[in-house]
């Protein structure tokens, strides 16, 4: 029989070695807090709306606008268009650079590609003269310095007018002012400063939002000691030997988990969501527990006065199950915000949302399997989900797969359930619904009457399996009182220390991946939005 | 009687320590018990013996350096560091805390015998330590089972402390005068310079020769070349001869005393082979040992008869220990018809065609194998591979393995059953 180090053994070799496992994740490892242009450049590589914006606007909208093909069917003389987007392309994949140089250099890009589509029009000669239908003939330009080339031909033969290449002011009547072939300039000109405002704003935005995320980074707090801890109940099966590693030390950085799911500052910027580090109705946990890789995902989210959470996780019996599982959450938190982006202009049952936000789920594994060509898979890519959306006093809820789902009216200290495991038999490890290439069981949907002051708790397996959820629901009731409202830190703390938790051998008793998320159901006559804004989260 | 020395020096920081007792002497310097009078902590202020002004000086110059290195700051393994000097006068010295436990020569001598776990946790620990000194060039110079100290105090963690540092390596500073190092340890090319009335300062290279004799100290709980202790001549003969004395490859030898060198496993037991090399490059670093020796913790199996430990890997098919001796017992696949199938190293292949023929079996469904005394398992079925767990089943990792005991009865997907039988 294998005999492992204790964890007294284990922890004194990790904290000699400076916590730094080679097993444990980089996550763990330390950071350092980047300044504010380091960020800038940061969602500036991440960004793929700026990175995609510039190149189809120089390849797409400029030949629109002067109504020519820039781009060379020849591949060894590139047209601007292709030139500038290269150039675009290469700043763009430079981080090093300063950003005002960066800027500096994009404008002048953008000035020259300005210069080479007139000079294009030029070169060709093409102009169409909307009042007579005959072509001008106009002489080409110098590319570097504006200056006429002479013209082979005589001036005044054949119908070539010898007109003045340069631009010129209009001089006669408005519309002779729109034949002239100035309005693409101007019109670009416009285009690129309504561009380059929009994109002005939206990166201030996510500069000034990132700080705030930063809350979400902290080290997870102490609790008092006074209170009791949540215990997994003893009946918690024990792993067998081979598969289980140590726990790790800290709780997956829910920064980066969120950033997996979902690309959040993009979509704050967008739609107005608000996450639990800004929203003290909302929380959420995961913990790797005693597995080598997390595979749940989770979210929680304010939008439009919806508060919404999610959980997932992926089959680890099955290959990809953790990419599938973000796929889930993803696809269903953006069919979510764009469902409840109508809701403001019409009444919504929230239990049809989260069969909606379900549907969105195995929309996008098969959206992203089939762009992946592999839509064939019949194994593998398999995840559960739970899906639960609060509005006023109704909260509506859909899942496929097991996992655990509880309102808690803290008033009383009743518990309700509102999610029934879809497993063989209970206790088995075999289930009986999930998402995937194809769908898997009957999703189940409804929707329960909630009270304000109302907890509405779900999770995914490795927690409802070990935990007795009336205890779970307990400690995290005393957890939030600790913590003076704050949801979300209530959760990280009860996940990290259940994932601490270790039998009289030593064996960790939740071994499988943990995850907690949790709604508190507000009162009627507080917009979730407005306190989440200046509630002041008790830190 | 030791004459105490009774006076308050005063060091470079201006910190004030107060002398008590002499506690040793040698050739290289006297050692006195004395109490850091600004923070109260015990240590021992030593004071160097020197013979020239040249000398003194070069003292001087280590001392300070090693002082400011602060290695105490580095990691706790080093918390006996000298953390202050003082020159008073030609007098030169520093003052080191005192390092919790006890040494481990003197823990042998005891008749220390801790769990191998426990052994192997010790050595990982004073691995780093040397890792650590390695990584920022230096060496410790004298590395060897007095200067190592272990405090068992802590339930089962055994923590290790290096002191005397005075005999350090680092290729900004003069070698250190008159001293190469603890005679059971010192490196084949030292003894070989010895020999010609020369002197060897050790350097890394000469110090991970060192590592490896204490490391073989540590896990087996006696010198490599013990038998010859008594015999100046042999044991000269068998440290200079660029082999590991103790190497099963070389056949299996009796052995007095500690672990017999067959609980490592060959990754440990290469690392010893090439430990002992004369060549210098072929010396494992401390990192190589760091990984290795992680890599042993988790790998740790205990033999069912005797509880005789073991690092396990392919070849362990029977307890080293001579007082078992026995094989480990063999687990055997009862298929559904009752024939049963012993689980070799080679692994055996089970699938649609030995289980009935049912569609829902794969054609190899599972793959099991013996990993010394463990037997595993690799699920390679489209349907899964389940294991029996109190009443319901319990679905087995895909392609990974995983262990299984006798009694454990396994469903290839929803048709076939097997059981494990113990075979003896």
């Amino acid at each position: 029989m294998r005999q492992p180090l204790t964890p007294q053994q284990r922890s004194y070799l990790n904290a000699i070695r400076g916590g730094q496992d080679r097993h444990a994740p980089v996550a763990q490892l330390p950071r350092t807090r980047a300044t504010w242009w380091q960020r800038l450049l940061s969602t500036l590589r991440r960004s793929w709306s700026l990175r995609s914006f510039l190149p189809v606007f120089l390849a797409v909208v400029v030949p629109l606008t002067s109504g020519q093909q820039l781009e060379s069917d020849d591949t060894t003389n590139p047209g601007p268009s292709s030139i500038a987007r290269e150039r675009v392309e290469t700043r763009l994949d430079d981080s090093s650079e300063c950003p005002a140089a960066w800027v500096a250099d994009l404008l002048q890009v953008v000035d020259e590609t300005i210069r080479a589509v007139r000079n294009s029009r030029m070169m060709n000669g093409q102009v169409d003269d909307m009042k007579t239908g005959q072509a001008e003939r106009t002489q080409p330009l110098d590319c570097r310095n504006e200056q006429p080339v002479p013209s082979s031909r005589p001036l005044g033969e054949g119908g070539n007018l010898g007109v003045e290449p340069r631009i010129r002011p209009p001089d006669g009547p408005h519309v002779d002012w729109w034949r002239n072939q100035d309005w693409a300039v101007v019109a670009m000109g416009v285009t690129a400063c309504v561009a380059s405002i929009v994109i002005i704003l939206w990166l201030a935005r996510c500069v000034a939002a990132a700080p705030r995320s930063k809350v979400e980074d902290g080290p997870v707090p102490e609790r008092n000691r006074d209170i009791p801890a949540v215990s997994p109940h003893p009946g918690g099966s024990r792993p067998p030997d081979s598969i289980v590693p140590q726990a790790k030390a800290a709780c997956d950085s829910p920064q980066s988990h969120t950033r997996q799911v979902l690309d959040a500052r993009l979509w704050k910027a967008c739609f107005g969501i608000t996450l639990p580090c800004d929203n003290r109705f909302l929380g959420w946990a995961t913990h790797q527990g005693g597995r080598d890789e997390n595979q749940d995902r989770v979210i929680a989210f304010e939008t439009s006065g919806w508060l919404c959470a999610l959980a997932a996780d992926g089959m680890g019996g099955e290959p990809f199950g953790g990419q599938s599982a973000g796929w889930a959450i993803t696809g269903s938190a953006r069919g979510l915000i764009r469902v409840l982006a109508g809701a403001v202009c019409q009444k919504l049952d929230p239990g049809t949302v989260a069969a909606i936000a379900l549907s969105e789920a195995q929309r996008e594994i098969t959206k992203v399997l089939t762009r992946k060509r592999r839509s064939g898979v019949s194994t593998g890519y398999r995840s559960t989900l739970i899906v639960a959306t609060c509005h006023d006093d109704v909260m509506g809820y859909a899942y496929l797969g097991d996992g655990g789902g509880y309102i808690l009216r803290r008033t009383t200290g009743e518990l309700q359930r509102f999610l029934t495991p879809m497993k063989l038999t209970p206790g088995s490890n075999v289930i009986t619904g999930s998402l995937g290439p194809t769908v898997h069981g009957e999703p189940e949907c409804g929707s329960v009457q909630v009270q304000p002051g109302d907890l509405v708790l779900l999770g995914t397996d490795g927690l409802f399996d070990h935990v007795r959820p009336q205890d779970l629901a307990r400690g995290l009731g005393q957890a939030i009182e600790e913590f003076g409202g704050n949801i979300h830190r209530a959760a990280r703390v009860i996940v990290q220390e259940l994932a601490a938790q270790r039998d009289r051998d030593g064996w960790i008793i939740c071994d499988d991946n943990l995850t907690l998320a949790a709604i508190l159901v507000p009162g009627k006559d507080v917009s979730a939005k407005a306190l989440a804004t200046n509630c002041g989260m008790a830190e | 009687m030791n004459k105490p020395l009774n006076r308050i020096v005063r060091t470079g920081s201006g910190v004030a320590i107060h002398a008590g007792d002499e506690v040793a002497r040698g050739g290289q310097a006297i050692l006195y018990a004395a109490v850091n009078s600004q923070t109260g902590q015990k240590g021992f202020l030593k004071q160097f013996m020197h013979s020239s002004p040249a000398e003194r000086a070069a003292i001087t110059t280590r001392t300070k350096f090693l002082v400011n290195a602060r290695l105490c700051d580095v990691s706790p393994l080093f918390r006996s560091a000298p953390t202050e000097w003082y020159v008073d006068g030609d007098d030169v010295g520093h003052f080191a805390p005192q390092a919790p436990g006890s040494s481990l020569d003197d823990l042998m001598q005891g008749g220390w015998a801790p769990d191998f776990l426990g052994l192997l946790q010790l050595a990982l620990a004073l691995v780093h330590a040397v890792s650590l000194l390695h990584a920022r060039g230096w060496a410790h110079g004298d590395l060897h089972a007095a200067n190592l100290y272990v405090d068992a105090a802590e339930n089962s963690v055994l923590k290790p402390t290096f002191i005397d540092y005075d005999n350090f390596w680092h290729a900004s500073m003069p070698a250190p005068q008159n001293s190469i190092g603890q005679v059971f340890y010192l490196a084949p090319e030292q003894r070989v310079a010895l020999a010609k009335g020369e002197s060897l300062p050790p350097d890394q290279a000469i110090e991970r020769y060192m590592l490896a004799v204490l490391l073989h100290t540590v896990l087996l709980l006696r010198h490599p070349a013990h038998q010859a202790a008594e015999e100046p001549e042999r044991f000269n003969a068998q440290m200079t001869a660029g082999v590991w004395p103790d190497d099963p490859a070389r056949g299996e030898r009796p052995v007095a005393g500690g672990y017999p060198p067959s609980v490592l496993n060959v990754a440990l037991q290469g690392l010893f082979r090439r430990g002992f090399s004369l060549r210098l490059e072929e010396r494992p670093t401390p990192q190589e040992w760091e990984r290795v020796l992680d890599d042993a913790t988790n790998l740790v199996f205990v033999c069912p008869r005797c509880g005789g430990p073991v690092v396990l890997d392919r070849s362990k098919i029977k307890c080293p220990f001579a007082a078992c001796a026995k094989p480990y017992p063999a687990l055997g696949v009862v298929l559904p018809g009752g024939k049963t199938l012993p689980i070799s190293g080679g692994g055996l292949r089970l699938g649609r065609d030995d289980l009935g023929g049912s569609r829902t079996v794969s054609r190899v469904h599972a793959v099991f194998e013996r990993f010394g005394g463990e037997f595993r398992v690799v699920n390679y079925g489209a349907n899964g591979l389940y294991r029996s767990l109190a009443g319901s089943w319990e679905r087995l990792p895909d392609r990974a393995p995983f262990v299984l005991q006798p009694g454990d009865v396994l469903r290839f997907a929803d048709s076939a059953e097997v059981l494990l039988q113990d075979l003896g």
